[in-house]
């Protein structure tokens, strides 16, 4: 016993630092290039906070997908639920219903979608992957058939609040971002509940024979992951003044993105909810540099896999020189 | 004497602080089995890792067949005629046997094209060697735990090495199905080969080894030919001191409350199964590994659903738990016989393993109760006697005894009235394995009612204060404990009991 207590001490050491903090050096890394390649325009208070406010949907998402992920399981949904909650806001708005009601309908709508994933995985024993893949294909073609294929627009005025107002210097979207972010972390970090789900994540089977509801939990994670998708989809909303029938579908990829970013920084090969923020505001910090330094578009998407890449491998490398 | 197979001399590895091995030496003549025993942390799997080239010593010297050799990776440690069978066997589920035999070699092929009649052909001949005979179509996954030891083992003897390292080969195994691997065993010696075998069972090593060497905290304390020692001097020079026996048989005030029972209990195969057991009285599920014992364990639990019968808890007839969540409100905690796959995360930390079971009692408005949780959880790690650096340390870094143990910590924690034991102390030294043993009669002194499923014919004969027997997953009868011997035992399990 006495030499694996040494060599547990012994990772302590640098290759355990680098793994726990490496991906946040590597943002600062990040943050300190673009600043020298265009002091002009990069580090300025109102270009970052451009950037926060582009990625507060994402993050929004990415904290449901988050919760689903530390139980081991995945969510490729939350692209098309953010998109078809979107729709159902703006068509009851439209259809003249008050804005709160419209919300609170669109949120209804989200938490039955994820309702509906957590049925199939985590009652019915679909795979993850292919469940929510299933879920993704027919809510986009749910979202299509209401809107006939069309931006639905003609919202009203005040809707306009949720995504491009401030209050004081901080867009509201940041603030609802923010709200989210803390109820999750409260949630995974300071709740039985959350540990459940770590636990799950953990060693199902052994989670499962120690007295936990398990299915329970992974529905309730799937319920979340749906509720955060809506969030994220009508402040989207908000800030395209419209709703589009896909507008959300990049978040499906980004959001896994972001949470596997997220689970090489803060704790090893966890997720974490503020990972995952980290994951977002690298992705977003990417985007916004590269169009600034000039870099095509399409080489941009080239890079952002590149990145994704090489933080994965790096922290994967530490791993492997510890054996 | 011949010339050694295979001779290590100044083994000696450091880890900061801690010297794993010590000048160590072994010395395996060919054509023999060379037992292998020793506390966990001993130093046993330091040799073999540095054996096998996956960890670096400070010195070594290594001969095989008087050639001096160097092992600095594990491609050096094949090439030296080093074979090592790890106890997670690493099989390819999906494979079959033949498949997984030729795993790592170079496939065999038609004209470039990969020919699966040769590799079948090829694998039939090693098992011929062998004189086994498995399935060789079959996916390995449907095989016999047995089955699968033997395909790792022939895999290893397909390297064509001179000495073959096994570690716990026989755990999972019936007492037919080891009785086949050591004949496989012993086929590989009669080819001049050697075999190193590494076991906690003290009874299989004397059976089978011609030589025995015991490892106590990095040295080699001392060798013997099997035939000139016993169990008794193996424990002494393992855990240097005499042993008192380690579950000795120690009978309580008995209650004649009842606390428990199982009223034609059935489900997966088993039952119906009916028995009782008082407040404070442990009971043995008696039968030979395969009877159901296992998943009698299960069906009480809720793990795997219950068919027919009712459950009496405190006199209150209910119906079975669904689930193993349903189970914990009434009362019933099981500590499951696989502790890596069923019973703890193993990445996770002692904290939150230990806690599992009891996150509820910690909720508070919704918000778990981290400082409560913490000291009770560090109150049962005290009773449970583990030991660990720390609460935050993930359960992988325990060794097997202290990972039971936190197992047995969430158990207390959850606060039973009723505690299902399935193999509690499988893989675990005898050191820990004593305290376990307290643990488990601390726990039926406080009134739990406890069922407890063992291979150990020791540890059950001298824990349990009843018996039900099983066979082919039917009850075979009732015996209270009036010293049975494992004769009379094992004639139990065979016959059941009959009460003219």
């Amino acid at each position: 016993m006495n030499e694996r207590v040494t060599v547990e001490s012994r990772t302590l050491s640098a290759q355990r630092f680098l793994r726990v903090w490496g991906t946040l050096i590597g943002f600062v890394l990040l943050l300190a290039l673009f600043s020298v390649l265009r002091p002009d325009a990069f580090p300025r208070i109102s270009n970052l906070r451009n950037i926060v406010e582009q990625v507060a949907t994402l993050a929004i998402a990415s904290a449901g997908v988050t919760m689903v992920m530390v139980t081991g399981d995945f969510d490729l949904s939350v692209g098309a639920v953010a998109s078809l909650c979107g729709v159902v806001a703006a068509k009851f708005m439209v259809g003249g219903m008050g804005i709160a009601p419209a919300i609170a309908l669109s949120l209804l709508t989200g938490a039955a979608l994820g309702a509906v994933n957590g049925l199939l995985i985590a009652y019915a024993g679909v795979s993850p992957f292919i469940g929510t893949l299933a879920a993704m294909t027919s809510y986009t073609g749910l979202s299509l058939f209401v809107t006939g294929g069309t931006t639905v627009f003609g919202l009203p005025e005040a809707f306009r609040i949720l995504g491009q107002e401030s209050l004081g210097p901080v867009p509201i979207s940041i603030i609802v971002m923010v709200i989210i972010i803390a109820v999750t972390y409260i949630i995974l970090d300071y709740t039985a509940f959350g540990q459940k789900l770590y636990a799950i994540g953990g060693n199902r089977t052994a989670s499962f024979l120690a007295g936990i509801n398990t299915s329970r939990a992974r529905f309730l994670a799937y319920v979340y992951s749906g509720i955060t998708a809506a969030v994220a989809g009508i402040v989207l909303t908000s800030r395209l003044f419209s709703a589009h029938p896909q507008a959300g579908a990049p978040f499906m990829l980004n959001a896994a993105a972001a949470v596997f970013l997220g689970m090489t920084a803060f704790r090893e090969g966890q997720g974490n909810i503020f990972g995952s923020l980290l994951g977002v505001l690298i992705m977003g910090v990417l985007s916004n540099g590269l169009n600034i330094v000039g870099v095509n578009t399409y080489i941009q998407s080239v890079l952002t896999g590149g990145i994704l890449v090489l933080a994965v491998l790096l922290s994967g490398l530490a791993q492997r020189k510890e054996n | 004497m011949q010339e050694p197979i295979l001779h290590v001399k100044t083994l000696t590895k450091t880890y900061p602080g801690v010297r794993a091995l010590d000048g160590v030496s072994l010395c395996v003549q060919p054509g023999t089995v060379h037992g292998l025993v020793g506390e966990n942390g001993a130093g046993k799997s330091t040799l073999i890792k540095s054996l096998a080239g996956v960890v670096k010593p400070d010195e070594m010297v290594l001969e095989m067949k008087g050639r001096r050799r160097e092992i600095r990776n594990a491609a050096d440690a094949r090439k030296a005629g080093l074979a090592f069978i790890h106890q997670e066997l690493n099989l390819i589920e999906y494979f079959n046997a033949a498949e997984n035999v030729f795993l790592g070699h170079e496939m065999p092929t038609t004209m470039g094209l990969y020919d699966r009649s040769k590799l079948k052909r090829k694998v039939q001949d090693i098992f011929d060697q062998l004189e086994v005979s498995i399935p060789l179509e079959d996916p390995v996954r449907y095989l016999a735990p047995g089955q699968r030891a033997m395909v790792a083992i022939a895999r290893a003897f397909a390297h064509e090495a001179d000495v073959y390292f096994m570690d716990e080969p026989a755990t999972a195994l019936t007492q037919e199905e080891k009785r086949h691997l050591f004949a496989m065993v012993r086929r590989i010696t009669s080819h001049g080969k050697s075999v190193v075998y590494v076991t906690h069972n003290l009874d299989d090593v004397l059976v089978l080894s011609q030589d025995i060497s015991v490892f106590r905290e990095g040295k080699k304390v001392s060798q013997w030919t099997a035939s000139e020692t016993d169990k008794k001097h193996l424990i002494t020079a393992m855990i240097g001191e005499e042993p008192e026996s380690a579950a000795e048989n120690i009978r309580r005030e008995k209650s004649e409350t009842e606390l428990f029972a199982a009223e034609g209990i059935s489900g997966g195969g088993v039952g119906p199964v009916t028995f009782r057991v008082n407040e404070g009285e442990i009971l043995g599920i008696a039968g030979l590994v395969g009877s159901g014992r296992s998943t009698l364990m299960k069906l009480l639990s809720g793990a795997v659903p219950v068919e027919t019968g009712r459950l009496r808890i405190e006199a209150r007839t209910v119906n079975p738990p669904r689930s193993p969540a349903e189970a914990l409100g009434m009362g019933i905690t099981l500590i499951p016989e696989e502790r890596r796959t069923e019973g703890l995360a193993l990445q996770r930390s002692v904290f939150e393993n230990a806690i599992l079971s009891s996150l509820g009692r910690f909720n508070r408005a919704g918000l778990l109760d981290f400082s409560g949780a913490k000291k009770a959880v560090r109150e049962a790690g005290s009773r449970v006697k583990l030991k660990t650096v720390s609460y935050e340390a993930s359960v992988r870094t325990l060794s097997g005894g202290n990972q039971q143990k936190v197992l047995f910590g969430r158990a207390v924690l959850a606060r039973p009235k009723v505690l299902l034991l399935d193999e509690p102390t499988k893989g675990v030294d005898v050191g820990a394995r004593k305290e376990i043993y307290d643990v488990i009669r601390d726990l039926a002194a406080n009134g739990v009612a406890v069922v407890i499923v063992s291979s150990d014919f020791e540890e059950i004969l001298n824990l349990a204060d009843r018996f039900v027997f099983i066979r082919d997953g039917a009850d075979i009868g009732t015996i209270e404990n009036n010293n049975l011997n494992q004769n009379q035992y094992l004639t139990l399990c065979y016959q059941g009991v009959s009460h003219e």
